[in-house]
């Protein structure tokens, strides 16, 4: 698989006299993948989601989107256009007073013809699922739907990747679910690369692959089951495993001897009650 | 309190007046403006009173509406009252006179005239923000004053910058809320106290206010480069302004409207 992201030994702080943000990054974001990056706060994650589609560009090392360097001011708007962003406050996203003006927004900044506007909105807010709420004033939304149409503004861009920075951080359970149902069908149906930055570790499980950063480095890289089995490390980080892991973990506390592999609900289920069984 | 403030409020809907093209509405109200202080006679201001009445049926906007946004202007009202009654002096005898007070038949005329006028305006230019989306409206704005990009006067930026302050009014004054409830709650006392310790009680108020909007603002950049922002530059619309024979016929119908209301000036005497 061809790369979305390249992060060539990337190094930045944020001015001359203040530390090193984020300290030699390496990181290859692979074309189709739901990636999710974990660290508790402050430890460089949202920096490093800026670099992607050049908010801020490197003071050391590269980054690449496919292959186009993120230095390249010519080809700002190529890379815009192919990586998307989604931040935490759906409030301060949303430029427009009408749902499907603000879906429009990026499409004609890039100044895309206003017949082919109207399909590609009207697609990317059937994806989204909000286009029910086209015709509405975005502040009479809920915070989940707001996220959505924020969602559905970048989608509209048809980017080949969603870097999504902490997008549920603001919502209620309900809307989390909805959000992170929209990102993980984005991922399978339309095969967008999702990066998606997160403290919420029942997100991060469902991940292809996970990215843990502490103090501007990348601690470790793996599928979901390889990081968070490690309970103790992930904790020693101040991150959480997902409930699941640290049931297992606690009781193995108590001597039991318990996988914390097991990260699904079904298979964490699945293992107690074989070992109530027994 | 906060909520009920109503300039810019946006009532989407499916009318003739919602779908008239922005730069004809917006010709319109500035002309109902005129209109508005060219009557001189209680005649035409009924006139204009109905015909204000007939385009919020039509628009179908509820008439509380014109209640709320009239509420916020009665000290106004009252302030523009208490200084004509007393400083309006007609040629004959004062109607009531209590010693140095003096209060003419003119001034009292003058003064419904008045109060007519602003609750009309006021009324007349709710209406289109109530019936067009801001975005429509800096649309119209923006091509009304294209000719003034020759003087290099930055008519897109400014468009943008509306578009922006109208659509965080409503975000604002939620977040101003909340701030007030959390000042509250710490034992702020907002709505006691002489004016000066009312005024100075706003400073913990606008302040934390201002640092929220500074950071918004910061984020809104942000999340507008993300997607592709650069300026007035080669953009398109999604909705693009195009006068239709229907945009056409109404403006003349309300154009007409208003030459009659104007026409009542030949007929009826001037009572100011």
């Amino acid at each position: 698989m061809s790369n979305m992201i390249k992060v060539d030994n990337l190094w930045f702080r944020y001015s001359r006299d203040s530390e090193w943000a984020l300290q030699g990054i390496n990181l290859e974001v692979k074309k189709g993948e739901f990636l999710c990056v974990l660290g508790s706060n402050g430890c460089g994650k949202s920096t490093l989601a800026k670099h992607f589609n050049s908010i801020l560009v490197p003071e050391k090392g590269d980054v690449w989107v496919e292959d186009i360097n993120t230095k390249d001011d010519d080809r700002l708007l190529d890379i815009r256009q192919k990586v998307g962003m989604v931040f935490q406050n759906p409030d301060n996203q949303i430029v427009a007073t009408v749902v499907e003006e603000d879906v429009a927004f990026a499409l004609e900044n890039m100044g895309v013809p206003t017949r082919e506007i109207r399909v590609r909105i009207d697609e990317a807010m059937e994806a989204a699922g909000i286009l029910k709420y086209k015709d509405r004033a975005p502040h009479n939304l809920s915070g989940g739907q707001k996220q959505r149409v924020a969602i559905a503004g970048i989608i509209a861009m048809r980017p080949d990747c969603i870097v999504l920075d902490e997008p549920t951080a603001m919502l209620d359970p309900n809307g989390r679910a909805k959000v992170i149902k929209t990102i993980k069908q984005l991922n399978r149906d339309y095969g967008i690369t999702v990066v998606l930055i997160t403290h919420y570790m029942d997100e991060a499980a469902q991940a292809d692959r996970v990215v843990v950063m502490s103090k501007g480095k990348i601690e470790k890289i793996g599928t979901p089951r390889e990081i968070f089995s490690q309970v103790a490390w992930v904790k020693s980080l101040a991150l959480d495993v997902p409930q699941t892991s640290d049931l297992a973990y606690q009781l193995n506390q108590h001597g039991y001897n318990l996988s914390t592999e097991a990260i699904s609900i079904e298979e964490c289920a699945a293992q107690l009650y074989k070992f109530l069984e027994e | 309190m906060l909520k009920d403030i109503t300039i810019g409020q946006h009532f989407p809907g499916n009318s003739p007046v919602h779908n008239l093209d922005p730069r004809l509405k917006i010709v319109l109200t500035v002309a109902f403006v005129f209109v508005l202080f060219l009557s001189t006679n209680f005649v035409g201001l009924a006139l204009a009173a109905a015909v204000t009445l007939l385009i919020y049926k039509v628009s179908g906007i509820p008439l509380k509406m014109l209640k709320k946004s009239i509420k916020p202007l009665l000290p106004l009202i009252l302030f523009t009252v208490i200084l004509n009654l007393f400083f309006i002096k007609g040629p004959g005898d004062p109607l009531i006179s209590l010693g140095f007070i003096k209060i003419y038949k003119e001034a009292i005329l003058f003064i419904i005239v008045m109060i007519c006028r602003i609750i009309f305006l006021i009324c007349g230019t709710s209406l289109l923000t109530y019936t067009t989306s801001p975005i429509m409206l800096t649309d119209g704005l923006e091509s009304l004053m294209k000719p003034l990009n020759k003087i290099h006067f930055p008519v897109h930026e400014m468009a943008m910058m509306i578009t922006i302050a109208l659509r965080f009014i409503p975000t604002l004054i939620e977040e101003t809320d909340k701030i007030m409830n959390a000042q509250k709650s710490r034992g702020a006392m907002l709505d006691s106290g002489s004016f000066a310790d009312r005024i100075k009680a706003l400073v913990p108020i606008l302040i934390p206010l201002f640092i929220s909007s500074l950071r918004r603002a910061e984020e809104l950049a942000t999340a507008m480069e993300c997607r592709c922002y650069h300026g007035g530059e080669g953009r398109t619309r999604l909705k693009q302004l195009k006068i239709t024979g229907t945009d056409i016929t109404n403006t003349v119908i309300v154009a007409v409207m208003f030459a009659i209301i104007l026409s009542t000036r030949m007929f009826f005497p001037r009572v100011i």
